[in-house]
Formats: C-alpha cells, structure tokens, sequence
C-alpha cells in the first residue's frame, strides 16, 4: 500500500517537473503576432518606411493624426507668420507664450517619429547599396531638419541616434553648411541616374522619378541658399547659382507636394474641424486689397456654421488678442474660416500637402537676381512668373486675364477695421503687385517677400522663417504680448529648447545653451534670433 | 477549546474504533440571540466522523459507544466538548465569541487553517459588512476597515474601479495593485462579485502572505471565498436600497455673472462679468422663442446642482441552499440596479452562482462552481479632460445661466441641422453639459463566468491530492455615439464599437500530506504545480472623422471606417511550488515555502526564477503559565521573496505596418527593448504580535514589516535625439516600511448589551531608494498640470508643477504688472499623494437585537493638486474669486498674505491687481500654476453608519420565516475635517499609479442613505 502512494508521488512528481517546465510555446507567445520585428525590416518594407518619413517630415501623421500638427506647426509658426489668429480661449501662443507642452510634443514627435524612420531609411540604403534610394532619402532629410532648425536654431541632428543617453545639438551654422554637403552627394548621385526611379510605389510626391527628385534637391539648396543670404553671402550666392545651374523647378508640375489620401489625410484638414483659429488681419489687409483671386480659394467668407447665416465678407481677425477679449464662439463667427478645401465641404483627405511649390523657386529666383546672382533671368520677369505660378496652381486656376489684370494692378493692401475700433488697423503697406521696376530694391525685396508669403500659404512654417529672415510682408502688431522678452511689434525670432530635454538630455541641452551663435545674440531666450536671422 | 483544530487533525489519523453504534440527537442553540443555530460541526473525537445541525439546529448522530465525546463547533463562536455517557438527548448553547481565537482563515487553495497558526499578518472584514452598507464595487466596502489598505475611487460614476494600495506603492511603472484570489483561484477583479454571496474575505497584506499565490501577489493579496451548500435547505431574501446625494463641496460665488473685465459678453466662459442686479441682458440661446431676446442677469445658486440627480442602489438577492451529508448545493440569483447622480450613468448587474459540493465516494470530493455575471453600463462618465465628461462643462457653467435654458442642449438651424445650443458655440473647451450628456452615448456592457472544477482524492490517511481547473473569461462591448456638432471630439459625429476579452486560465494540483509525529509534533507538506494563461485581446472600429448622414450612427455611415486590433498581452507562467508548516505542541509553528516560476515573458535564459519564504510564529500564551490578565499572546515573523515578471513584448524592437500613403507606412516603436531582462524581486520581513488582555475585552495587534522592491522592469526616458524615447530595464530599489496596530477594546460585555471598538493605524514609508545609475529620476505621467515623478532618494511619486518664481530667500517674486512670476517649467515640487498615516474607527452596539455600527476613518497627510480649480478659479467661479475684482489685491500684503513678495528689484511688493488678473494667470489649461492649486488630502470622515434589528426568533413561531433582519445604513455622511475643501480627496482621476495626487473634473461624491431587509426562510 505504501510502496504504492509512493510509486503514484514519484509518478505524479516527474508529471510535475514536466508540466512546470513546459515552456516550448514561450518565444512564439511572446512575439507580438501583429507586427514586424526592427531587426526584420527588410527592402520590401523599406518603401513604407520612407513613405511614413515624408508625411512625418512635414508633421503629418497617418489616419487623421494631427495633433501634433497643431501643437508644433498651427499653433506657432503658422499664427507667428501672421496666416491665421488664434480664437480659443486658453491658448496664449499668439501672445508671444510659448506652451511648454505643446513644444515639447512637438519636439518628441519629430525625434520620435520623424527622425528614426528617416535615419533608417538612409543608413538602410547605405548598408544594403541602394544609391538612389539613399539619395531620396538624404534630400528628404534636409527638407525635415531645415524645417526642425529654423524653429529652435541648435537642434540634435549629426549626433540623432546615437543610442547614448547624452546626445549634442549642433550649430545651426554647421547644420545649414552640411545640408548643402548632404545635397551635393544626393545631387551626384540623381545626376547620374537620370531618369531612373525608386520607391516608385511609396514616394508620394513624385513617384519615385529620380528626374523629379534631382529638381526637387536643386530647388531645396536654392530655398537654404538664400535662408543664409545675410550671414554668408558668398555661400548664399555659389549654392543658389549651382542649384540654378544644375536646373530648378519650371512648372507647377515639378513641385513638391505630398498626395493625400483618406488614410494620411492633411492634418489642416482635421484641426480646421476644431474652430480654433481665424483668418489673420494681415491676410485680410493684403488679399483684400489686391482684390486677390487667391481671396475666396485661402480663405471662407465668415459665414456662420451654426446659424447658417453667411454674410459673404473676408474678415481677419487681429493676432495677439487678449485673453479677456478671446471669445471662441463669437470671433469664429465674425471672421474667415480657411478655404473650403480644408473644410468638411472639401474631400475627407484634404488638399496636397505642401513640401516646396514651384512659385517659391521663382521668388527665390527673383531675390537672387535682385542681388545680381545668374539666377537665368531678371528680377521682375522671374517674379511675374512666381505670381503666375501660384495663380495657375490647380487650386487656384486663374485665367491669362485675371493674371495679367493682377501682375499689372497698382492696388496696395487696404487697412482692417473692427467694429472694435481700437483694433482697426492701417493698410499694412504701400507696394502694389505690379513690380515697381523703378523702385528701390528694397521695396522691390517686399514685393518679391510678400508675394511669397502669398503662395506658401499655408506653410507657415516656410512663411515664419522668412518673415523673420526678410522682415516681409509688413506684418501688423500684436494687440499684446505676454511675453516680456518679446514685444507685441516684433516678429517671434525663435523657440527656446524644449523641457523635456532638461529631463532627459540635460548635459546636451546645457551645452547647446552655450553655444556662441545663442550666446552671442543673448541665449536660449525666444529673443533671440537665429544664427541665418542677420539682416543688417 | 482553543485545541480543537488540532483535535480534528489528529481526528484524521486516527483509526475509527469499531464498535457497536446507537443515536444521539439535539439541538444546538445561540446562547445569546436564544435562536438555533444551523450549520454547527458535531464530531466524534477522535474520529473524522460527524454531522452538522439541520436550520433548526437539530442534529442526530451515530455514536460508537458512551465513552465517545462530541466535540461542537462553528466558525466566530467557542467549541465545546461533551461526553456522551448514556445520554441520548445532548442539547447545547454555544456562546459567540468577541473575538474567537479559534478563527479559522481559508488561506492557499482554499485550505482553512487556525488563525493563530499563521505567521503572516491578514485581517479579515465581516462579510456582512459587504452586505449591509452595500457598495456596487465590493472594495469600497473596505474603506477604513483594514489596516495599511487605501482605497481611492476611479471618477467614473457608477461602476468606477477602484484604486486598492496595500502597504504603499512598491512599482516604478506597474500598479501596484494587490491580487485577487476567489475561492483559491486567482480572479480578473472582484469589483463586480455579489456581495451576499461572500462567505469570507481576507486580506493578506504583504508578500509573506503571498509567496503560495506566486508573483503577483508581492503587492498583497484579497482572498475571497464565496458560499457553499450546507446540509438541510434555507432560502435567503435580501434586498437593499440606498439613495445616492451628490456631495457638491464647492463654494460657487453668487454676485458676478458671465463676462470679462466686468463687462458682459453672452458667449463668454468667464464670469468675471459685471455684478448680477437682476438687469436685462442679451439671451445667447438659440431656442426658437428665445433666440434674440433678453433675460434678467440674475445669481443661480442652484445651476451647477440642478444637474444631479438622487441616485440609487437597489440590489436583491434570494439565496438557496440546501443538501445531505453527501452532496450540498448554493445557488443564488442577484439582481442589482444603481443609477449614479449623474443622469443616465446607470448600472444594471445579474448575478447568478452555483455551488455544488459532492462527496462521490467516501475518498473522492468534487468542488465546482459557476457564476456567471452580466453588466450592464450606460453612460460611464469619461474622467479628466475629455470632451464628453459632462463634469467638466457643468463645474464651470457661468453663474447667471440658468438651468431653463442650458437644459435645452439643442436646436435645429436654419438649415434644418441639428445643432448644440450653448454659449460660445464652437468652443474648443466647453460644451452644454446636458448636450455633453445627452448627445455623446455611451453603453458598455460585460459577460463574465468564472467557473471551477475541483477534485481532491485522499489516498491514505493524511495524504490527498488535489486537481482543479478554473477558469475566468470575461467579454466586453462598447458604443459611442457622439452626434454631430459635438465641438472638437466629433464635429461631424462619429460612431464607435469596441469589443474585448480576457481569460486567465488556471489548471492546478496539489499533494498534502500531514502526520502528528507525537502529541506535540505535528507537520504537513504540500507540492503543487499551477499552470497560468492570460489571453486577452480587443477590436474597435469607428466612423474616422465624420459621419456621411449626420446622426445615423452606423459603421457604414462613413467614407473611412478606422479598426484597430489590441493583440493584448498574453503570457504563460508555470509554476512548481512547496510549502510546509511544522507545529509543536500547537503553540509554535514553522512556515517554510518555495516556489519557481517560468514565466513566457522574460528572455530564455531566465524564464525560470525561484523564490522561498520563511515564518515563525510563537503563542507565547499557550506554551508558560501568563497572568491570567492576558487572555492570549502571540509573537511572529517571516521573511518573503517574491519574483515577478513582466508584460509580453519587451524583448524586441517593433516595428508597426499602418495604413497611410499608397501603400501603408512602417513605424518604429520608441522603446529600445532589452534582451537581457531579469525578473523582479521583492524581499519583504515582518514581525508582529497579536496580544489580547482580559478575557479577550482588549486585543493588540502590531505589525512591523519592510518591503524592497528589486530589479524593477520599466522604461527609462532616454533623449529622444539618442534615436529611441526610452529603454526598457531593470533596476532600482523602491522600499516601503511601516507599521499597522489593530486594536480592539470591548468596554463593555453584559449579557444584553456589548460595546466593542475596532480601530487600525497604519504608517507606511515608500521611498525610492535607488532607480538607475543614469538615470535618477523617471516621469511616469503627465498633464497640463502635473508630472509625476518617481526621484531617487525621496517619497515615491513626487509630483512637480509650475510655482512661484522665487529669490534665494523664499520670497515670491512679482512682475511690473503686480501678478506674481511663475516658473516655466514643470520644477515645483507641490505634492505627494502619500498619506502620514491612514486609520479608522469601527464602533458597534449591541442590544438584544439592536445593533448599530460607526465607521470612522481618517486620513493624515498627502496633498492633491486639483485641475478642476485651476480652471474653476480662473473662470472666476468661485467665493475665492470675490475679493478684488475691482483691483487692490496687492499679493503678500493683503492678499495671500501668508507669502512674501518682492519686486525684481527686491522691494516690498505694492502694485496692485485685480482678482481676475491674478487668477487667469494662475488657472487655466494650458500652463495652470500647480502650487496654486495643491491642498492636503487630511481628512476625517464619517465613513458608514448601519442600525439594524433581528427579530428574535420566538416572535417568528409559527410564520413560515425563520429569521428577519432590518439595516438602515447611510455612507459618506460627512467630513468632521476635509482640508481638501471643495475636492473629496478619495477621488483621483484614474487608477493607475501616476493618478495619485491630481484630482480632475470628478463626479461629485455620494451620500448614501438606506437599508436593507434579511428574510430567511
């Protein structure tokens, strides 16, 4: 009897070690089924990888993400370039504050999503000699980390992904200097693979054509060349003189845009749902002055969705508005909504979304000229051209008499008035759209300026920095600032680091503080202006 | 008396004496309440042969001959010996206990042991107390009556989880949440069981309990043992009923209407508005009739109130059960019903249980249960933040609106769309509370069963095995239909699903042996083997952003149907354990256990991990002669170790294929992996002692006891330039220490009347020790207002928010305009949730049949930050808000005048302001000013009250009920102390660990009044 619960024990005890140790399924059980290892990606992956990479380059995001479209680009760049006035309540960043949390979001998303995929897709083309795809890869890196750098000067970029838990930001001199490095190899490369094509069913902007690609590296050495015109001049001067020669875009076909589609919709598209911006009184002043076609294509009149009253009039709202005068409900109403492609009206997936259009390489064309640089053609001719490039886009699709009416029309911007009459403002300038070949270049600077400002629309980010780097358009004060260090009349210079780095990246944030190109213009403070923000 | 349980094991090994059998019959009375008592064991000593009574108390039973002694005895009351001698008829009174030392605690696999053989500190909670004051969430039945448990409920209205710390926070990223153990099973949650089907609940507060119930259980364990079939029949009727008050605490003001500056503006969210005189003012609905008219500029004290409503708690249950010596069944049927005092949160529960217990041969026992349980939720109320909390719109509604014209939520334009009629239409942070309501759905609703099957086998004398399988499923669904103009969450309306489940699959056995080596040694030895699987997973699809047809909420509705699929996180543990206790002349006992895991979720090479304890327990009383003043003395320790495992997926880099572009978008994940994982462990040592003194009329029990936390698995935030936001690791060293005292005193005990007084005091010290050589400080949560931080070196869970700018004296400093500076950053330091000390007070009465019960408890330290007021505050809401409004506050001289002010220039401060320059700059969302904000949690509160009445069983002769009992009961009478003010520092945003602290548009707390009706039959 004994012997026999003893057998059984035994027997049950080998059981046990047996089903204790059972353990054969654990790595399938514990490898997520519904995703792709990092160490698995492989080339057949790598098109989705870039494809992410450009939507996250531009702050987009897939699905109908676009929050930290709001927080990183609407939210400043875009009421900071004097596009659209904030109208919410508790939002102070048109009061010069900078919201720590957005920034911070905002910061986390671009090295969180957008910087790692791009790095991927580079070092990946590098590792496995995929040249072309490299080259893609490298432009489109500039295109993010331009953007990335005008925002905040010092900026992590040679040193992103260095698996270290300290990472320095570089200069912003020494980033605009290798941007052109990055260019010039990219740019050999396409040189030699002329009508080639890569990522040709992922590239959303060109399909992949290595031809495009080359026109598109060309015409985005020409943007940075004359973002460093005032603080290098002879750098501004050979690069845009080589990105001329080496070909730029010509039409409206060869800009850069991202398509949309209802999975990877245009984040304006969504946050315009919120009603937390208006149409600014600048847009109001230049637009409505001009008698611009563009008008009625930016921009609604300031019907009212609520009540369904329209009352088919153009009204900006002034930029900086006091929190006590903020009153979501009734300036939504009393001023322009965006155009009605980004409305609900408009298809689920919004316009393009906009990288580097065609009419900008003109104005940048016409700056050159106006400085005497072979920019292939004068200053006012290539002015007239970036006007008509805009006018003929697809969204706006002026015929020849409306253009030729506009490139000949003496009306200036008009002054904004407010049935608050202490907000009214004058006009915000004196130019007229046609070129005034007899005035000073300066004045002529302001139109080429303005008329940019125009056709970016709604890049506010491009918008912003050359707001900051030209000074034009004559833009409108604040109605106030909360902001000591930055006054209701300036333009916002830049944006100080962000704090999550003071957690996370204290000894890089600190040395970037030290930096001379900050120190030497008065620190980490949003006063201070950037290293390419020189002109005299 | 108090050896009985050692009677009964020496019964088992006994060999039964042969001989020649005669009857013994009688009846087994309450002594005090004069009522039979059912349920009673009889068993012959010496023998594992016995009965127990029948409902009328009554036994009868086969005796092998006069020299036999029955031994009587039930579970709170005293044992008794009698010899049979040549009696037939043997009746006996067993007298309840005050506190019964023979207490038997259902521990690990459900094996009973002697409460004064653990080594372990547990406290047990009447289950009536379940009953009586009843909660939906059986947990909040817990509040103030355990020692070192804190209970904080989730702001969700009816059917709110409930946030449940033993001993204080031990995980930098994990919950810290206990284990719940039902009938020895580990359970998903015990929130929604029916309590009238509890038989016992225990809570084992350390690790040292909980080494039997493997890793998760290093956070303390709940041990629920829910009813079994007794022999005889009974039915059982109890139906409660509590209303439920919204305890409002903030003081609104009543004198300035909606505006700013202290001008008016009908859209506007503030009221700093001009003074409110009754004058005639623009009406801003949009209500055909009053659209374009005007209304007077009144106070409406009652506009935030009228909201509410009185909600209820209406629960029945009827509970039968009945069986022979053989074979026993329960089965009960709950029905339950609570509507929350925010309109619409109802709560709809059915419950229903069967317990079969069967003897299929004189060797073999069969256990099984089902219980199957469906919830029903409409309209859980979102917490924090979100749009569709209708919280956040109702705290902030200006106060001239009157609730005739915000409870007409909607209009139709002239468009004919249906539209949101609200004041600032469009607002990006406020909505019509009623619209936020009525027009954002939500219903949830679960399917739960947890069923076992249990046989145990007894081989030979002392020696049985045991095999269980258990099973806990359970499925959810969800819907939310939010209508079209919902501002900002749902422009265009939008309509979601959702489904989940989860299962946790236990398969078990067990070996005991026992053995009494002599009259005083005594051991047992178990090996067992538990094999764990968690499955869960979930599917959602919603209308993306717009709806096609406005308000018709299908999934078609829509030119882009978004669905998501949570993989969930299954994971696999298998387990072998030991566990043993050695006792000595029933007075010393030696616990030792030892169990391995391996867990599917760590790396191969440490899968497996072991992990022992060790107790030892002395009753100090039973083993000298003491002064007959100390009626028991017990002295114990143990050490624990307890490992731990993680969540799936840790081990590799991901990337996710998502649709976007032509042809889908690769992301990488953040979070760089780590493939070198190891398990965590959690070494706790406990000593206590548990005295009582004069005749059981003073009882003391003490605990001390130390918990490390080793080798923590979380996520370290990395620069998010290094090419990852976080690592995941091991590391850090959180360790709690503290002290729990249970004392007891019964002032008076007279044959009719009794008074006793049940208080707990804990103390419990976390702090963060050590967390990773690079990385100090880890940030575990945010928000506008707050991070929350885990610092090496301080209290775990820090929070930091912006504060006052100030010089190197403390001084705050003031800007040329007269505000005081803040910080930019989040660099404050302004609270910590972590209370002093946690107590509470049980007083009860009984009289003859009258019993009346007070809870008390108490809450010393910890401090919350509110969102709720930095928004309410810079609204201009509140009676704060009244002084300077037209200007004069200058800050540190008649204003907040408990700080110091400086100007940049170092002078006094003397520019003055106005209150809504002050508080604007303060409050709001986007950069509220934390400290501002930040109150202690300190509070004292009147927790329960319950008076009840039986009606003594004589006075029921000849009715066909057998016992009637009556509670009336209210909860959450009142505070005698609440340094929070407006806020109910109970309630905090969520339950995770990073919730604790910051308090974020709740629903009110509720008052409860009640009662409740036993009908035995």
């Amino acid at each position: 009897m004994t012997m026999k619960i003893f057998k059984n024990i035994i027997g049950f005890s080998i059981a046990a070690l047996v089903f204790g140790g059972c353990t054969e399924n654990f790595e399938e059980l514990n490898t997520r089924p519904d995703v792709i290892l990092a160490d698995n990606l492989d080339l057949g992956l790598l098109g989705q990888a870039f494809a992410n990479g450009q939507m996250r380059a531009m702050t987009g995001a897939p699905g109908g993400g676009a929050g930290n479209y709001q927080t990183g680009q609407n939210l400043f760049a875009d009421i900071y370039a004097q596009y659209f006035a904030n109208t919410a309540t508790n939002f102070p960043s048109d009061r010069h504050v900078q919201v720590g949390g957005w920034t911070n979001g905002s910061w986390n998303y671009f090295y969180g999503q957008a910087a790692p995929i791009i790095k991927f897709v580079e070092d990946f083309t590098l590792e496995n000699n995929l040249p072309l795809e490299n080259a893609f890869a490298k432009v489109l890196k500039v295109q993010a980390y331009h953007r990335y750098t005008d925002y905040y000067g010092p900026v992590i970029y040679s040193n992103f992904g260095n698996g270290e838990t300290s990472v320095a930001y570089d200069t912003q001199e020494f980033m605009y200097k290798d941007f052109f490095k990055e260019l010039d190899a990219a740019v050999a490369v396409l040189k030699a693979n002329r009508g080639g094509s890569a990522f040709s069913l992922h590239d959303q902007v060109y399909g992949g054509s290595v031809d495009k690609w080359l026109i598109y590296a060309n015409s985005l050495r020409l943007r940075l060349a004359l973002r460093v015109k005032y603080v290098e001049p002879a750098l501004a001067k050979s690069e845009a003189e080589k990105a001329v020669a080496d070909g730029v875009m010509m039409s409206n076909d060869d800009g850069a845009a991202i398509n949309t589609t209802v999975n990877s919709v245009h984040p304006l598209r969504v946050i315009t749902n919120w009603g937390e911006f208006r149409m600014s009184a600048l847009m109001e002043s230049i637009l409505t002055g001009y008698e611009d076609p563009r008008l009625s294509v930016y921009f609604s009149p300031a019907a009212d969705f609520q009540s369904g009253d329209a009352d088919e009039a153009y009204s900006g709202l002034r930029n900086g508005v006091l929190q006590a005068d903020l009153d979501q409900g009734a300036l939504n109403r009393a001023f322009s909504d965006v155009g009605p492609s980004f409305l609900p009206t408009g298809s689920p997936s919004g316009p393009n979304l906009r990288m580097l259009p065609a009419a900008e390489v003109y104005f940048n064309r016409a700056e050159g000229a106006l400085e005497g640089w072979a920019m292939g053609g004068t200053a006012k001719d290539l002015y007239e051209m970036g006007i008509e490039m805009s006018m003929t886009e697809e969204r706006i699709g002026a015929n020849p008499e409306q253009l030729e009416a506009y490139l000949s029309s003496t009306k200036t911007p008009a002054p904004v008035t407010y049935s608050r009459t202490e907000w009214n403002l004058p006009a915000s300038s004196d130019i007229p759209v046609a070129f005034l070949t007899a005035g000073t270049k300066e004045k002529q600077l302001e139109q080429i300026a303005t008329q940019k400002w125009l056709a970016l629309y709604p890049d506010g980010w491009e918008a912003w920095a050359e707001l900051r780097r030209n000074g034009y358009p004559k833009f409108y004060p604040r109605v106030a600032s909360d902001n000591v260090d930055v006054p209701r009349d300036v333009v916002m210079p830049r944006l100080i680091f962000v704090e999550g780095e003071y957690n996370n990246n204290r000894a890089g944030v600190e040395a970037a503080e030290e930096f001379s190109e900050l120190t030497s213009r008065g620190g980490n403070k949003n006063s201070t202006k950037l290293w390419w923000d020189a002109k005299p | 008396m108090k050896k009985s349980l050692l009677v009964f094991f020496l019964a088992l090994f006994t060999i039964q004496v042969m001989a020649q059998n005669r009857s013994v019959t009688g009846t087994v009375m309450d002594a005090e309440a004069d009522s039979p008592l059912p349920g009673v064991s009889i068993l012959i000593k010496g023998t594992s042969t016995g009965t127990v009574t029948d409902i009328d108390g009554k036994y009868s039973l086969d005796v092998p001959g006069s020299s036999s002694v029955l031994v009587f005895s039930y579970l709170g009351y005293g044992n008794i010996e009698r010899a049979v001698g040549n009696n037939s008829d043997i009746n006996v009174d067993l007298k309840a206990e005050a506190s019964a030392l023979s207490e038997v605690v259902v521990t690990a696999f459900g094996l009973e042991r002697e409460k004064k053989s653990l080594t372990y500190t547990t406290q047990e909670v009447a289950p009536r107390e379940l009953t009586e004051a009843r909660e939906m969430n059986v947990m909040n039945s817990l509040s103030g009556k355990v020692a070192g448990l804190s209970i904080n409920r989730g702001g969700s209205g009816v059917g709110s989880a409930t946030r449940v710390i033993l001993r204080g926070n031990r995980s930098i990223s994990g919950d810290s949440q206990p284990l719940y153990i039902v009938d020895g099973v580990p359970a998903l949650g015990i929130e929604n069981l029916n309590p009238d089907d509890i038989e016992s609940i225990n809570v084992l507060k350390g690790p040292n309990a909980a080494a039997l119930y493997g890793s998760r259980a290093n956070n303390g364990a709940i041990v629920v043992n829910t009813k079994k079939g007794k022999q005889g029949f009974s039915v059982s009727l109890n139906t409660s009923y509590m209303f439920d008050q919204p305890l409002l605490l903030t003081d609104y003001q009543n004198v300035y209407g909606q505006g700013s500056g202290g001008v008016y503006t009908p859209s506007s969210e503030f009221s700093w508005g001009p003074r409110m005189e009754g004058q005639q003012v623009d009406q801003w609905s949009m209500v055909d009739g009053k659209a374009g008219t005007t209304y007077p500029f009144s106070p409406q004290p009652d506009n935030v109130r009228d909201f509410f409503q009185t909600g209820h708690n209406m629960a029945t249950t009827l509970a039968v059960s009945g069986g022979t010596e053989k074979s026993q069944t329960y089965f009960s049927y709950t029905y339950s019903d609570a509507a929350g005092v925010v309109p619409d949160n109802d709560l709809k529960r059915h419950s229903i249980n069967l317990r079969l217990t069967n003897k299929l041969a004189d060797n073999l026992t069969l256990d099984s249960k089902i219980n199957y349980i469906r919830q029903d939720i409409d309209q859980s109320i979102p917490q924090d933040e979100n749009y569709a909390n209708p919280g956040r719109h109702i705290y902030r509604l200006p106060r001239n609106i009157r609730t005739e014209d915000i409870e007409q939520f909607q209009y139709v334009n002239s468009g004919g769309l249906l539209r949101q009629n609200y004041f600032n239409p469009g607002s990006n942070g406020g909505a019509n509370p009623y619209w936020a309501n009525n027009r954002n759905l939500r219903t949830n609703s679960s399917d739960r069963m947890i069923a076992f099957t249990s046989l145990n086998y007894k081989l030979a004398n002392g020696l049985s095995i045991l095999a269980r399988a258990a099973v806990d499923r359970s499925f959810g669904g969800s819907t939310n239909k939010q209508y079209n103009d919902s501002y900002i969450i749902a422009q265009n309306g939008r309509f979601s699903l959702g489904t989940s489940e989860a299962m946790e699959l236990n398969t078990d056995f067990l070996i005991s042996y026992e053995k009494s080596l002599s009259e005083d040694w005594y051991f047992n030895v178990n090996v067992g083997g538990n094999a764990r699987k968690n499955r869960n997973s979930g599917l959602s699809s919603n209308t993306g952003v717009e709806l096609t047809v406005p308000n018709f909420f299908a999934l078609g509705n829509t030119q882009q149907v978004l669905s998501s699929h949570a993989v969930g996180s299954p994971k696999d543990v298998n387990s072998l354990y030991a566990f043993g206790q050695f006792a000595w002349k029933n007075a010393i006992f030696l616990d030792i256990t030892g169990r391995n895991d391996w867990s599917s979720t760590l790396p191969k090479d440490n899968w497996s991990f072991f992990y022992p304890s060790v107790g030892l327990n002395a009753v100090i009383s039973d083993l000298m002669e003491v002064p007959s003043w100390l009626t028991f003395a017990k002295v114990r320790g143990s050490f624990a170790e307890v490992g731990n495992d993680t969540n799936p997926y840790q081990l590799q880099r991901q990337a996710t294929l998502g649709a976007g572009g032509n042809a889908g978008y690769v992301s990488l994940s953040g979070t760089l992996p780590n493939a070198n994982l190891l398990p965590e462990t959690t070494q706790s040592i406990e000593i206590g002692a548990d005295l009582r003194f004069v005749d059981n009329k003073i009882g003391f029990d003490f605990t001390y006891y130390k918990t490390n936390s080793f080798d923590q698995l979380f996520t370290v935030g990395l620069p998010v330039g290094s090419g990852a936001s976080s690592f995941f690791t091991n590391g850090g060293n959180v360790q709690n220490e503290g002290v729990e005292v249970v004392l007891t005193l019964t002032p008076v005990r007279k044959a009719d009347f009794e008074w006793s007084i049940t208080s707990n005091f804990a103390r419990n010290i976390s702090l963060v020790k050590e967390i990773n050589d690079e990385r100090p400080s880890v940030e575990i949560g945010g928000s506008f207002l707050t991070r929350f931080r885990i610092e090496e070196g301080r209290q775990f869970g820090e929070v930091y928010s912006r504060g006052y700018l100030r010089d190197d004296q403390g001084r705050v400093i003031v800007g040329a305009n007269g505000i005081p500076r803040t910080t930019p950053g989040f660099t404050v330091n302004v609270a910590n949730y972590n209370p002093i000390w946690l107590g509470g007070i049980q007083n009860s009465f009984n009289y003859k049949n009258f019993r009346a019960n007070f809870t008390i408890d108490f809450r010393q330290g910890g401090s919350i930050t509110s969102f709720t007021n930095a928004i309410i505050y810079a609204d201009g809401l509140t009676e704060a808000t009244l002084p300077g409004r037209e200007g004069g506050l200058i800050f540190g001289e008649n204003f907040m005048t408990n700080e110091t002010a400086v100007l940049e220039s170092g002078e006094p401060n003397n520019i003055p302001m106005t209150a809504e320059q002050f508080w604007i700059n303060m409050g709001g969302r986007n950069t509220p000013i934390g400290e501002v904000f930040t109150v202690s949690a300190t509070n004292i509160r009147m927790r329960e009250a319950v008076v009840g009445y039986t009606i003594p069983a004589a006075k029921l002769e000849g009715l066909p009920i057998n016992s009637v009992s009556i509670n009336f009961v209210a909860r959450n009478l009142f505070f005698f102390l609440n340094e929070a003010g407006n806020l109910d520092p109970d309630v905090t945003v969520g339950t995770g660990s990073n919730s604790g602290g910051r308090e974020s548009f709740a629903p009110p707390t509720a008052r409860s009044f009640g009662f409740n009706v036993n009908l035995g039959f």
